[in-house]
């Protein structure tokens, strides 16, 4: 018995004295596992729980593997766990496989969501694995190794709470584009540069000189229904000047093409 | 446009010139090409375009200062487009950082809020230039005026930064990190809203107060770029960087071993030169007006970035002597 109790401080003595070399500068006592968790921050249990299926070759438990957070908060969580450019990555390969290739639904990026739920957790522990090689591989003291594990680990609120605004921002973005996209005002400069256009080559085809004409004081007479603007501005050539109306309408809502018609007589718009 | 691959090359020419910026300036402050810190600024400062959109159609919908020309363009400069994409960079800047604002080096700082700049403008001319009929023309103009301007306003906002961690009157730094940027941003979307309207109003005649504004314009990106290159030199000159040590990761290594040759350079650098002759072509025959002006412009702005990548190439060719010299 008492041997047994010898043999059992020796082996004791022999792991405290292999924590104490550390401090000289050999390879860290700690284990991978270990420093997992330190990298991690909170909520470690469920990458340590993939970690240990990965290297014993066998399969996760199904809730530490998926995480419902990255299927509805991607961005955020991502940046909440500091995989800033994984995080821009779900964000905008979307938008810029769809500039590229307009033809590809949206519904199809939404596919990716459903993946990112199941593959989130195990992308994460292969990142911080990745990261702690990379600073096992500057063989640095136990003290330093788990200085810069929790500071390049762990996690950002700053970070979730940036990506969240940028999640809110892309949600309100169809409601607001909704909102402002109705017919050009009266001081759209585009508007304003199209009465313009029309009046000069009126001018011209009269054979009129029109390389002192101005135009200005566009103002609002009446807006119907998001469908018609009419507008009201003054025309001047050298001295003299005349108001002259406007009337702006779609002509196709959904390229949000319109046109400009001008009349020097209210009247002649109301006959339209 | 339609064809895959006229998108495609639109794209890939959206994105290079805001990349080249960023590396000139990576280069001349000793950075390494695979600094994590920096590409993460870099993708969030594209994400940061999101909430400025937002911001930008709320403050249009909703916010009326009249129909006089001024106003519209301050509305439109300055409430829809500077304020809010220099406080949403400034975000991204801090979310990169936060967590060691006082002790990340100064020119790591400096890098983090440029390439801020550079990811949010890369974004940005991906919309202006690829769903565009006339993207080359836009792709071009943009790569020596827009995309070097948001540059030149993240170096003021680091270098400001940086002041306000370092100093006494660190309040005041912290101000002038918005304050700057949404001036100098506000000022060249000003001009350029002005003699939008003012060409309308006069119906294309070139008036005087037009030539002004695009004159004003030309000053106002000449003048950015002067004092972000007033804020690497103080940076550079104050902060030795040394010591930063490889990676080890071969495929990075060789890109940081290209991105710092000074043979880059000159080939960026006489590219731009050459460049120049795009708009020159331009101004020939052609009548006084806003768009000759802007050209010329363009054409200066053209040389000046021409003159600057010349110039890294021959302070890498100076740096790389004198390591081939201390071994």
């Amino acid at each position: 018995m008492s041997d047994e109790i010898q043999v059992s401080s020796k082996t004791v003595n022999t792991e405290e004295d292999h924590i104490e070399s550390q401090g000289d500068g050999d390879s860290p006592a700690l284990t991978e596992e270990d420093m997992l968790k330190i990298f991690v921050g909170p909520n470690s249990d469920k990458f340590v729980d993939i970690y240990r299926a990965e290297q014993t070759k066998s399969q996760a438990k199904f809730m530490s593997r998926f995480n419902f957070v990255v299927m509805l908060f991607p961005t955020a969580w991502f940046f909440y766990r500091k995989l800033y450019l994984i995080g821009v990555g779900v964000l905008l390969f979307p938008f810029i496989l769809i500039t590229i290739f307009p033809a590809l639904s949206e519904i199809s990026m939404a596919g990716g969501a459903g993946a990112l739920a199941v593959l989130g957790n195990s992308l994460y522990v292969w990142f911080a694995l990745k990261r702690i090689k990379k600073l096992k591989d500057q063989n640095i003291n136990e003290d330093e190794l788990k200085e810069r594990l929790a500071s390049m680990g762990g996690t950002s609120p700053v970070g979730a709470a940036f990506g969240a605004l940028i999640l809110a921002s892309l949600i309100a973005l169809p409601f607001i584009e909704a909102e402002t996209a109705s017919i050009p005002k009266c001081s759209d400069v585009q508007v304003q540069e199209l009465a313009g256009n029309i009046l000069t080559d009126n001018m011209k085809r009269n054979g009129a000189d029109s390389s002192e004409l101005s135009v200005s004081d566009f103002k609002e007479i009446k807006r119907t229904d998001d469908s018609k603007q009419l507008c009201s501005f003054v025309a001047k050539i050298k001295d003299e000047q005349k108001t002259v109306y406007a009337a702006v309408t779609w002509m196709d809502k959904d390229i949000g093409q319109y046109q400009v018609q001008i009349f020097s007589d209210l009247r002649e718009i109301s006959k339209q | 446009m339609d064809d895959t691959l006229i998108r495609s090359t639109a794209f890939l020419t959206a994105i290079v010139p805001s990349l080249i910026v960023l590396l000139y300036f990576a280069v001349a402050t000793q950075t390494r090409f695979e600094n994590d810190t920096m590409w993460n600024a870099f993708g969030l400062g594209a994400c940061a375009a999101f909430p400025a959109i937002v911001f930008s159609q709320l403050v249009g919908q909703y916010v009326d200062l009249g129909t006089d020309i001024y106003a519209l363009s301050f509305r439109e400069a300055v409430l829809e487009a500077a304020i809010p994409e220099e406080l949403f960079k400034f975000v991204a800047i801090l979310c990169v950082c936060w967590k060691n604002l006082k002790t990340i080096h100064p020119r790591h700082l400096f890098i983090v809020a440029i390439a801020c700049s550079c990811g949010f403008a890369c974004f940005e001319n991906i919309f202006y230039v690829v769903d565009n009929n006339d993207w080359e023309t836009i792709a071009i103009k943009r790569s020596v005026s827009a995309v070097p301007g948001h540059a030149f306003d993240g170096a003021i906002m680091g270098f400001c930064v940086y002041r306000a961690l370092h100093s006494n009157r660190n309040w005041l730094w912290w101000a002038c990190a918005l304050v700057f940027p949404v001036v100098m941003h506000g000022a060249y979307d000003f001009f350029l809203y002005a003699v939008s309207y003012l060409d309308a109003r006069y119906v294309g005649a070139y008036t005087d107060f037009t030539k002004l504004m695009v004159f004003m314009f030309v000053i106002t990106v000449a003048a950015e770029g002067l004092l972000a290159h007033v804020a690497l030199k103080s940076l550079v000159s104050e902060h030795s960087l040394g010591g930063e040590t490889s990676c080890g990761i071969g495929i990075w290594d060789k890109f940081d071993a290209i991105s710092k040759h000074s043979l880059l350079w000159c080939l960026v650098g006489g590219l731009c030169i050459l460049g120049t002759s795009y708009f020159i072509v331009n101004l020939i025959e052609a009548p006084d007006s806003a768009d000759k002006t802007f050209d010329q412009g363009f054409a200066a702005f053209s040389i000046l970035h021409g003159i600057a990548f010349l110039s890294l190439a021959y302070v890498q060719h100076k740096r790389q002597a004198q390591i081939a010299l201390e071994a």
